[in-house]
Order: structure tokens, then sequence, then C-alpha cells
């Protein structure tokens, strides 16, 4: 069989109805290649003993954790989903600079999966994938386990590019990226308390695509309150890869206001890549950090690398020469591995970001769809939302927010919708500081909860 | 499509007897799109922005056409609202009318 045939025969065995405990074949059947009775004899006896569908997810975070949820209710608990995921419990990276800044705790970003198995019926397994089998349909455990799937979901997040010369695991132990949730993100905050006032905080942003476009300046910000309020002397160093970044305009907007930005005494400096501000190396002894023609030495160091999808994609064909994984966006399937369906930041996905609410969009409309799929119905066309609040100051909110259609095949903006914040609006971003608060506790109570 | 689709719908409804909030399909794909911010549930310890899960149908309806329009001031609303259809926002309001919560 050719990789194209053998690709085609696994999207229709995949598309067929699954037997017994679904509503298979109520509804028609449009939009789906026909099953050949060849393929259905040929699944006929592996799906004996299944009474339900079974769909694996990799990934417990923002897009993995709401499929996995959503395929339950949108199945109304027809499908068997198992959820692989290492951690006990998920650290989230929004609100993380949050924590950085000392606005909020650990606890406050950090959530159990205890509902999604107790009120949702997920078994959850904390375990790490480590080989997918696409003919097969198996995933295997580091712990030995091996997992049957009928549709597999891919939600791995993001790896880290080898961009910056020096920058090693061990380096990340006295360095830290805290572009993870978690041990990382306390490192960092530890490291600002003991910076001595006068210090100054360099932070490495990285090239595009890369996990939450605002997330760097926000950073920026978070770190600047603290150190206005502890540390006067002290500033923030932003080198840049890029020589713009999201929200640009509302962020220099609120740093000028806040932090002095433009004048001498500004709390917050960024070098954008034209002006020399992309990092090609970090010397972790002497704590510097070298650009093409420079070097600057910090007391704290942020380096934030350039990124790829998480390790499980590249390992299992799922990634192409980007580095990210192609996808058919009305089901998120791969477009290279048939049955395997990959969402959030590993996905292709722009004009969608790669943030954490847009990979919980792109998850409901892959649960919808797989259930579809499994169910043997007609897919429904889907709509997509991203909105993404970031703190400049605990009283200083703002957003970008868009919805997305799919036309001919692909995602794209819904004109005259969408855009930031408006500008100039003290009242506005007053509200939209508590939104952004409120915003974090609704999405991950939609997603753990 | 959409022909097609309402019928599938119905028909599902005719012999399964699903409750309606199942058949609205087109409201549940919108309406799952906003749980990220609105919240699924009335237990997620947010203020605001308000649960909008179990409000009449016309409420919704009549804010999300006036936050389109500019009508209704807001933050956030306005910019996501000019995203839908008449038809989108019908969906919609009809598919959270009918959720009791979670």
């Amino acid at each position: 069989m050719t990789g194209i045939k053998r690709r085609r025969f696994l999207k229709m065995v995949g598309a067929a109805p699954v037997a017994g405990g679904l509503l298979g074949g109520c509804g028609d059947k449009s939009g789906q290649v026909d099953t050949p009775d060849a393929a259905m004899e040929s699944i006929a006896p592996a799906q004996g003993k299944q009474a339900k569908a079974h769909v694996v997810v990799i990934g417990g975070g923002f897009g993995g954790t709401t499929a996995a949820k959503y395929i339950r209710k949108f199945s109304a608990n027809g499908v068997d989903v198992t959820l692989v995921e290492p951690k006990q419990s998920f650290v989230t990276c929004p609100g993380s600079n949050w924590v950085i800044g000392g606005l909020r705790d650990m606890n406050f970003i950090t959530h159990s999966y205890a509902p999604l198995q107790d009120k949702h019926g997920v078994r959850v397994v904390h375990d790490r994938a480590t080989s997918i089998d696409p003919d097969a349909q198996t995933v295997t455990l580091a712990g030995g386990d091996t997992l049957k799937y009928d549709r597999l979901v891919v939600s791995p997040g993001i790896a880290f590019r080898d961009n910056i010369e020096g920058y090693t695991t061990a380096a990340m132990e006295k360095i830290p990226h805290a572009w993870h949730g978690g041990p990382q993100t306390t490192l960092l905050r530890q490291q600002l308390e003991a910076m001595p006032d006068g210090g100054t905080v360099i932070m490495a942003a990285p090239p595009d695509p890369f996990r939450c476009p605002p997330g760097p300046p926000e950073r920026a910000s978070m770190i600047a309150g603290y150190l206005q309020k502890y540390k006067p002397k002290s500033k923030v160093l932003i080198l840049d890869a890029k020589d713009k970044f999201s929200k640009q305009g509302l962020f220099i907007e609120g740093w000028t206001q806040h932090y002095g930005y433009g004048t001498d005494n500004s709390m917050i400096e960024w070098i954008p890549a034209s002006k020399d501000g992309a990092v090609r190396a970090v010397d972790v002894e002497g704590m510097r950090v070298m650009t093409e023609f420079g070097e600057h030495t910090g007391d704290v160091i942020n380096i934030i690398p350039a990124q790829k999808a998480g390790d499980i994609a590249a390992m299992s064909g799922l990634t192409d020469d980007s580095g990210w994984c192609p996808v058919d966006h009305l089901t998120w399937e791969s477009t290279l591995v048939a049955n395997v369906h990959v969402i959030g930041d590993a996905a292709i996905q722009s004009p969608l970001p790669k943030s954490g609410y847009a990979a919980n969009s792109e998850a409901k409309v892959c649960a919808a769809n797989i259930v579809r799929l499994l169910e043997g119905k007609s897919l429904l066309d889907p709509n997509w939302i991203n909105t993404c609040y970031s703190l400049i100051t605990q009283q200083h909110g703002i957003s970008v927010a868009m919805v997305y259609t799919l036309v001919d095949g692909k995602v794209a903006k819904v004109e005259g919708a969408g855009g930031v914040s408006k500008s100039n609006d003290p009242p506005g971003r007053a509200l939209e500081a508590s939104y952004a608060v409120d915003w974090y506790q609704n999405i991950t109570y939609d997603i753990f909860g | 499509m959409k022909g097609r689709m309402i019928a599938a719908a119905t028909a599902l409804l005719f012999v399964t007897g699903l409750a309606p909030a199942e058949e609205n399909l087109r409201g549940r794909t919108i309406g799952s799109a906003c749980f990220g911010c609105h919240g699924a549930g009335s237990d997620s310890g947010a203020a605001i922005p308000p649960i909008i899960v179990g409000a009449p149908a016309q409420f919704i309806e009549d804010s999300l056409k006036a936050f389109r329009e500019d009508s209704r001031p807001s933050t956030i609303m306005g910019r996501i609202a000019k995203g839908y259809t008449d038809e989108d926002i019908a969906a919609v309001a009809q598919y959270f009318s009918t959720l009791g919560g979670n």
C-alpha cells in the first residue's frame, strides 16, 4: 500500500460508525467518504469486544484537558476518554506572570485533575507517552502500558529550539525560561526577590511563532511593577528577537503612564531585533547574554527560547519542516497521520494565535467533530474565539479578541470583528484589569472544573 | 449543508428524544467558545463577566445585538459580537437559555 492509499484507508476506517453505545447511524453522512464493505470487514473483529469508542488524549494542558472533558460532554458520556499527563496537577502559563510579579501565589495557578475524573468520567493516567503507532492505533507509555485508540488527540504544547548558544537544560536551573508554569515560575520569582536594588533584569524575548504572544511584554510589566514598589533603582531590559510585539501600542501606552517608558529613568527598556536585540548566546557563570554586536550583564536573566511543537509530535511524524503540526482545521486531524488530531500551541493554527484561549476553543471544535466522526454523522461548521487579557499593573488591564471561522478549509478572521482595547480609556483599563482575573477563573473552571 | 444538518438534528430529536439544547448544534458550537470567559457553571469563583447560562434567550439576543451595534457600551463584547450574524446570535441565545449550568 502506498502512503496515500494507506492514509485514505485509515481515514475511511476512522469515519465508520463505531458499533454499540453510540447513536451511530441516525444522522446523515454528508461530508463523509462512503465506507466500502472491505474496510468494514477488516475492522469488525477489532471492534467486537469494544462497547464504546475510545479516545486517548496526550497532554493535560489547556487544549488536551478541554478536549477530554468536551468529548465526554458532547457524546453524553458515550465515548471513553483517557488523558495521559505525567504531572499530578497542572500549573498554568496564563497567570504565571502575575505570580512572578507577586500579585498571586502558585496555588492560584495550580489545578487538580480530580474533577475531570470524578465529575466527567475521564480516566486520567499520570504517565508520559513515549511513542505512537498510527497503524496499530496505540500509544505506548513510559511505564510500559499500551493504550489502544479509535481517535488520538495530541496536545503536547511547546518544546524549545536550540537557538541560544549555551542555554542548556542545566543552564535553565540558573537562568530560568519560566515559559512552562511550575518550578521555573517559582525560581524566577525567588531570583527577583533575592536581587539587590539597582539590579538589571534581562528578558530575552523569542522570535515568532511562539506560545502566548503578549506574554513577554506582560512579564516585563509585572516585573517592573514589583521593582517599582520594592527595588525602585532597578530596571527591566527586554532584548527582543522581533521588531514588534503583541498589543504593542497598548503596552507602550501603559509603560509610559506607569513606568516612565521613553524617559531616562524608564523602568522598562525594549531593544528590538533591528537594534541588535536578538540574543545569540548566554554565559551562565558570568550572567551575560551576547547579541550579534554586543553583550549585556544582568542580575537576573530570563531567557525565552525559540519554540517548536512538543517532543512527542516530532517523534511521531506529526510535524513538518516548520517544526509545527499541519492539521485540517475542520477536525484538527493531522494532515500527516490519520486518526491523530493535534490541537493547541503545537498545531499550525494561524491566524489563531498560540494562546490558552485558542487552545480551549480549538479543543471544543475538535471534540465536537471527533464525536461526530465516531457517531458517523456530518461534521459541524466550526467557530472559534480568542480572548487574551494582559495586566500592566494590578489596576491596568488590556485585551485582544477575535472571532474566527472556516473559509475554504482554512481558519480566517471574521471581517469587522475583534481587535485590541481602546487606547486612552482609563475606566476601560480598570474594568479590564478585573476582567483579566475573572477570565482566568472562568477559563480554568471551563477546563479543570 | 445547513438544511441537511437541521434535518439530521430534527431526525435525531425525533428518534432519541434528546433535549432541545442538544439539538441546537450551531448554538452549541458558538456558545462553547463563549465559556472561556463567561463560565460554563456558576461556581468558578469569578464575579464578572456575568454567567449567562440559563438567561432568557431574548435578553441575550438583544444584548448581543446592542453590543454589536455599539449602542450598549462595552470594553470587549462589542468587538466579539461583531463576529456574528443575526442567525448566529439567535442560535447562541437559544442555546444559553436552555442550559442549567453544569
